[in-house]
C-alpha cells in the first residue's frame, strides 16, 4: 500500500500596492473560492510540530519566536484565528488555507502517481481560479500567484511531499538510506534557481542553481521548518494510527511544474523507500550533506564531486545511478508505477549525462536555464541582468496568461503526464482508493452534519453524545470503496458512523 | 448538481463535468527515449527550433517587467 501526498505554499503578492499585507491577501484568497459565508471546519486538535521522530518532544522551535510576534501583530486585527487561516476542506478531500501568511493547497492522499499528478494540478487551477475571483472583486489583474519557493531575496516557502510508511521502520533506518538520496534527486527535481542565497540574507545574481530550495537547508536532521531547515525533517504527525504509521514530512524538495518532475520526485522517493523497509539501499557516508547539497545546486554541468567520509569522492549522478542499480535489481517485474518510475528514471539520468535537450518541459532546471538562456541571447543580456531574474520568477506563475511555463504547455512544448479531464475529475473528486474520497463525499453530501475535520477524522455534529468518522487506519482501497459507497447510500453520516 | 465550493469553477471549465468519475487505468507514458535516433510519434517533444516561439511566447517573455524580482517579497514560510 502506497499512499502520499504535497502541501504547496504559494507566493502571493498584489501589483497595485507597494506593501500589501500577506496575512490578508492569503486569507481574502483561499475566502474568494467559497460561494457562502466561512464556518470554521477544520480540527486542529492533534496537530503538534513539536514531537520528533526520534522519539521525544521538543519545547520549543526556533520559529516560536518569531510565531509569537506575529501572533501579538494578529491579535490587532479585525480577525479571529480561524478567520485568519480560513481553512477550508473540499470536495476533493484536499485542504485549501492561509498558512504563515501563504496560500497553501495540500493535496488529498494519492496512492498512484496518476493521482499525485492530476490532484497536483487541480490544486494550481483551483488557487488561480481562487485569484481570478478575488481580481474581480478588486476591480483589476493585480492579484498574481507563484509556485515557487523563495522570493530571491533570502524568504522561502516550501513545497512537502509526505509520504506514510511503516512505524516499524526506526528512524534510524531512514536518515542513513534516505539522506544521500535526498540531496542529490535535485538532479532532476529541482526547479531551477538563478542566483545565490541564504535565510534572510542578500541575494548573489548570476549563478544558475538545480534548486531554489538548496540554499535554505542548514542541517541535517530537525523538527524545525522555517529556520535550520532540515534535509530530513522529524516532525512526527503521522496523521493515521501512531501505532503503526510514521508519516515522513519532507521539506527538501521544489515545487515542480513539470508534470514529470513531480512524478519522477514522488515516484523514486516511493521506491527509495521501499528500498529501505527491504534494507537494499545503498549506503554512502557523506562527510558534509549540508555542503553537498549546495554544491550539487550550483553545478548545471553536474560533474562536482561531493566528499564521503572515506576521503573519496562521488558525483550527485553516481549517487543516483547507485539507488536505481539497488531499486531494479529489488523490483524487478513490478507493477505500473514502479515499472514507469523504473524506466524513466534510468532514462532520465542517461539524458541528463549525454542529451539533456532531451529533457526541455520535462525536467523544470533544465526547461527554465533553456528559456533564460535563449532570451539571454536573444536581447543580449548577462546573466546578473535583474530581467532574468524576473523571468525565473515568472516561470512559476500560475496565471494561464502570463506564467512562461504555462505558456510553454499551451505551445505543446512540455510532457503531459495526465489529461485534462483527470484534471478536471481532481478538482471534484478525492482518488476512489484513498480515504480523502470520504473525506470529500461528506464534505460534498452532509456538510451540516459535520463538527470538524481532520486527516484522519470527522467530528459529527452532536446533541447527545460525541460521534467520529475515525479513518486513522482506513488504507485498504477496498475498506475505502466500501464505506464510499454506504455513505453515498446513507441519509445521515451519523447512520453510517454508529455502525461503522 | 456540483457541491457549493466547485459549481464556480465548474463555470469557468465551460461547464463541462469530468465524463467518467471512476478511477481510470491507462497505460502510462513510456517516457524518453535513450540517447538516439528520434521517431516521429515518440519520445520527448523537444522544441523543433533552438529557441522558444517568437510570435508566443518570446512576446510573453518580452512582456516581463524587468523590475518584477526586484519588487517580489514575501514572508519566510515552511
Amino acid at each position: 500500500m502506497r499512499l502520499f501526498g504535497i502541501e504547496t505554499e504559494y507566493g502571493i503578492i498584489r501589483e497595485d500596492q507597494e506593501q500589501s499585507d500577506p496575512v490578508v491577501e492569503s486569507m481574502e484568497l483561499v475566502r474568494a473560492y467559497m460561494t457562502e459565508k466561512f464556518e470554521q471546519t477544520w480540527d486542529y486538535q492533534g496537530e503538534d510540530p513539536h514531537e520528533d521522530q526520534r522519539g521525544f518532544r521538543v519545547n520549543g522551535l526556533q520559529q516560536d519566536v518569531e510565531e509569537e510576534q506575529f501572533a501579538t501583530l494578529d491579535a490587532n486585527r479585525p480577525f479571529s484565528f480561524y478567520e485568519m487561516k480560513s481553512d477550508l476542506v473540499l470536495p476533493n478531500g484536499a485542504r485549501f488555507y492561509n498558512d504563515h501568511t501563504h496560500p497553501e493547497y495540500s493535496t488529498p492522499e494519492c496512492s498512484t502517481l496518476h493521482e499525485i499528478i492530476a490532484h497536483d494540478r487541480a490544486g494550481e487551477r483551483i488557487i488561480q481560479h481562487a485569484a481570478n475571483a478575488r481580481n474581480a472583486t478588486l476591480g483589476s489583474s493585480s492579484v498574481q500567484l507563484y509556485k515557487n519557493n523563495t522570493d530571491l531575496h533570502g524568504h522561502s516557502y516550501g513545497c512537502h511531499d509526505n509520504y506514510l510508511i511503516s512505524r516499524t521502520l526506526h528512524f534510524d533506518q531512514l536518515t542513513g538510506g534516505l539522506i544521500p538520496f535526498l540531496i542529490t534527486r535535485q538532479i532532476f527535481s529541482g526547479a531551477g534557481k538563478l542566483g545565490i542565497e541564504a535565510q534572510e540574507k542578500s541575494y548573489q545574481p548570476g549563478v544558475f542553481q538545480l534548486s531554489q530550495r538548496a540554499d535554505f537547508m542548514e542541517t541535517e536532521l530537525s523538527v524545525d521548518t522555517m529556520h535550520n531547515r532540515p534535509i530530513l525533517n522529524t516532525r512526527d504527525e503521522p496523521h493515521a494510527n501512531r501505532q503503526k504509521y510514521r508519516r515522513l514530512h519532507l521539506i527538501v524538495g521544489d515545487a515542480n511544474m513539470c508534470e514529470f518532475a513531480t512524478a519522477l520526485k514522488v515516484g523514486t522517493t516511493q521506491l527509495v523507500l521501499d528500498l529501505i523497509a527491504k534494507g537494499a539501499a545503498p549506503q554512502f557516508e557523506l562527510a558534509d550533506p549540508v555542503a553537498g547539497i549546495k554544491t550539487i545546486s550550483r553545478d548545471p554541468d553536474l560533474k562536482a564531486a561531493i566528499p564521503l567520509k572515506s576521503g573519496k569522492t562521488i558525483t550527485g549522478l553516481d549517487i543516483q545511478k547507485a539507488y536505481l542499480s539497488a531499486a531494479q535489481h529489488t523490483f524487478e517485474e513490478s507493477d505500473t508505477d514502479t515499472n514507469w518510475i523504473l524506466t524513466n528514471w534510468e532514462m532520465t539520468l542517461a539524458q541528463l549525462e549525454h542529451n539533456r535537450a532531451e529533457l526541455i518541459g520535462r525536467i523544470d532546471w533544465i526547461t527554465k536555464h533553456w528559456l533564460l538562456e535563449s532570451f539571454a541571447q536573444e536581447e543580449r543580456l548577462e546573466w546578473t541582468d535583474p530581467w532574468l531574474a524576473s523571468l525565473d520568477l515568472e516561470y512559476h506563475n500560475v496565471n494561464t496568461e502570463r506564467g512562461l511555463y504555462l505558456g510553454l504547455e499551451q505551445e505543446g512544448k512540455t510532457h503531459r503526464f495526465c489529461t485534462e479531464d483527470e484534471i478536471r475529475t481532481a478538482i471534484l473528486q478525492g482518488p476512489t482508493t484513498t480515504r480523502a474520497s470520504i473525506r470529500g463525499l461528506c464534505v460534498k453530501k452532509f456538510r451540516h452534519e459535520i463538527q470538524s475535520v481532520q486527516w484522519e477524522r470527522i467530528h459529527l455534529k452532536s446533541l447527545t453524545h460525541p460521534q467520529q468518522l475515525d479513518m486513522s487506519d482506513l488504507f485498504d482501497p477496498a475498506h475505502v470503496r466500501q464505506l464510499w459507497q454506504k455513505i453515498d447510500n446513507a441519509k445521515h453520516l451519523a447512520d453510517v458512523v454508529s455502525i461503522s | 448538481m456540483y457541491p457549493k465550493y466547485t459549481h464556480h469553477i465548474m463555470e469557468a471549465l465551460g461547464n463541462q463535468p469530468p465524463t467518467n468519475f471512476e478511477r481510470r487505468e491507462r497505460p502510462l507514458d513510456p517516457g524518453p527515449k535513450p540517447p538516439g535516433p528520434k521517431d516521429d510519434d515518440a519520445g520527448p517533444r523537444q522544441p523543433e527550433t533552438g529557441s522558444p516561439s517568437r510570435d508566443n511566447l518570446l512576446k510573453r517573455m518580452r512582456k516581463v517587467d524587468p523590475k518584477q524580482a526586484e519588487r517580489y517579497r514575501q514572508r519566510t514560510g515552511e
